[in-house]
């Protein structure tokens, strides 16, 4: 009789269980890449100020084949409307009757004579925003600092370039480290000396950064290595697919 | 959204109307026609108005998506939180399937007429699901809900045979559980009985109790107790 009730209740159970589904995927590098893209957002961000120097610079030295590759690299519309002035240099995006502005401050010297230039953003609607500060090499025409701070945190560090005329390719290099402030976490990142992020023609970036990631909250921390080798036709696989992650 | 609810609730009053119209039309007398020799005879049995029993059931029912709202949330702690440290906390852990562990009823009804029977239904029913450690696979937390829903009844007879019954039920009650209680209903469109003291049942229909639901049930005869 007993095994005829087991019987009964299994086959029941079997009639009426079952598996709604709903669960998630294990993955184990999931968060990792949540911390990455944020990481790759602020190098990303740093890459794109720095190319407003190289404009710039490329302005100023009346090299019109890099100014020209530098722009549209910043996909900047061939509308904009770009002042050199003595003592800046003012690019405007007209959207109606609310215009863009980038204003770099130049103070009359270029970065190759050691200057100090700052890039700042303004709108129609709103006041202006310094986004970041370039320090100039003295004799080198294509190196300098940046140095950049948002709501978020600090990027410093040194970005490099090379134009090669025959084939237009402009590459830039960026050595840099930051700070990620986020409620209750924080993120450290450096790029490793050996493998720097090479941004080249704005279609391929290569480079390798060490992450530490600490919870504030819990005390915990998470410390890892994302390397990158891939090229800008999806964004996403950057910053997901392409990403290889090495436990430190 | 508004005109679906009026469709809805205009199709549930029709129900309603439906079932207490073949409710009144049902358990009809029997009639046994026999041709003996050559006398043709007409035999009636005329089954009592009344029908005083007492019936207890048991039974135990499928998952109904409209169940979703008393056993199951949409996100969980940090699977909720929008900030951050909240989304890198909840990627170093994961959800397993949420299981559904049928829906058990235990109900009672009087029969105050043979087409007509009134009582109350309880019904309970769970899911499982956990979190755990995306790396180490250790589980962190349960994430079981459970609900019970209290309800009465109404039941009514089309079909009342000594060892077949043809059946609607109708309850509207309140879910307590996991979440806040809610209010609930269940319906049984179609529901049979096979048995007259102990017997056994299926039913489909929606609601609480699922959309099928089968069961054991047993009905004490009120009348026989009286005459005792």
């Amino acid at each position: 009789m007993k095994r005829y009730m087991i019987v009964a209740l299994l086959a029941l159970m079997t009639f009426t269980g079952c598996k709604l589904g709903d669960g998630t995927d294990p993955n184990p590098n999931k968060s990792k890449q949540i911390i990455w893209s944020c990481v790759y957002d602020d190098i990303y961000s740093g890459y794109h100020h720095g190319l407003f120097a190289i404009y710039g610079e490329a302005l100023l030295n009346d090299n019109q084949a890099l100014a020209e590759r530098a722009k549209q690299m910043l996909d900047l519309p061939e509308t904009i409307s770009v002042v050199v002035e003595e003592e800046r240099i003012v690019l405007t995006k007209s959207n109606g009757l609310n215009p863009t502005i980038y204003t770099i401050v130049t103070k009359g010297k270029k970065l190759s004579e050691g200057a100090v230039w700052s890039l700042s953003y303004s709108t129609a609607n709103s006041s202006d925003r310094t986004l970041a500060t370039f320090t100039g090499k003295e004799g080198s025409d294509s190196a300098f600092a940046i140095s950049r701070r948002d709501s978020e945190g600090p990027i410093n560090g040194d970005i490099t370039y090379t134009y090669t005329a025959e084939d237009q390719t402009l590459a830039v290099s960026l050595n840099c480290t930051g700070e990620i402030e986020k409620v209750g976490a924080k993120i450290t990142f450096v790029v490793q000396p050996q493998k720097l992020f090479v941004f080249t023609n704005h279609s391929s970036v290569v480079g390798a950064v060490d992450i530490l990631y600490k919870d504030t909250d819990r005390g915990t921390t998470k410390s890892f290595t994302a390397e990158v080798v891939s090229d800008f036709s999806n964004m996403h696989d950057i910053i997901y697919d392409n990403a290889v992650y090495k436990e430190n | 959204m508004q005109s679906t609810r009026r469709i809805s609730m205009r199709h549930l009053w029709l129900l309603l109307l439906l079932l207490v119209v073949t409710g009144t039309l049902s358990a009809q007398d029997v009639v046994i026609e026999r041709v003996v020799g050559e006398e043709y005879t007409t035999i009636t049995k005329v089954l009592p108005k009344r029908a005083r029993k007492h019936d207890f059931r048991f039974s135990v029912g499928t998952y109904m998506g409209g169940n979703r709202q008393y056993l199951h949330q949409d996100c969980w702690g940090s699977d909720c939180a929008s900030d951050f440290r909240g989304q890198v906390s909840a990627a170093d852990t994961y959800l397993t399937d949420r299981l559904h562990w049928g829906a058990y009823s235990l109900s009672y009804v009087y029969h105050v007429r043979r087409w007509f029977q009134f009582g109350g239904t309880v019904t309970f029913a769970a899911t499982t699901q956990s979190r755990r450690d995306v790396v180490t696979d250790v589980k962190l937390e349960n994430l079981n809900m459970y609900s019970v829903a209290v309800m009465p009844t109404v039941r009514f007879v089309y079909l009342y045979r000594n060892k077949v019954q043809l059946y609607s039920a109708l309850s509207l009650g309140i879910n307590f559980g996991s979440t806040v209680p809610l209010p609930c209903a269940d319906m049984t469109i179609l529901g049979c009985t096979f048995g007259s003291k102990f017997f056994g049942f299926a039913e489909f229909g929606t609601g609480v109790g699922g959309w099928g639901r089968v069961g054991i049930g047993y009905r004490l005869d009120a009348k026989k107790r009286e005459k005792k």
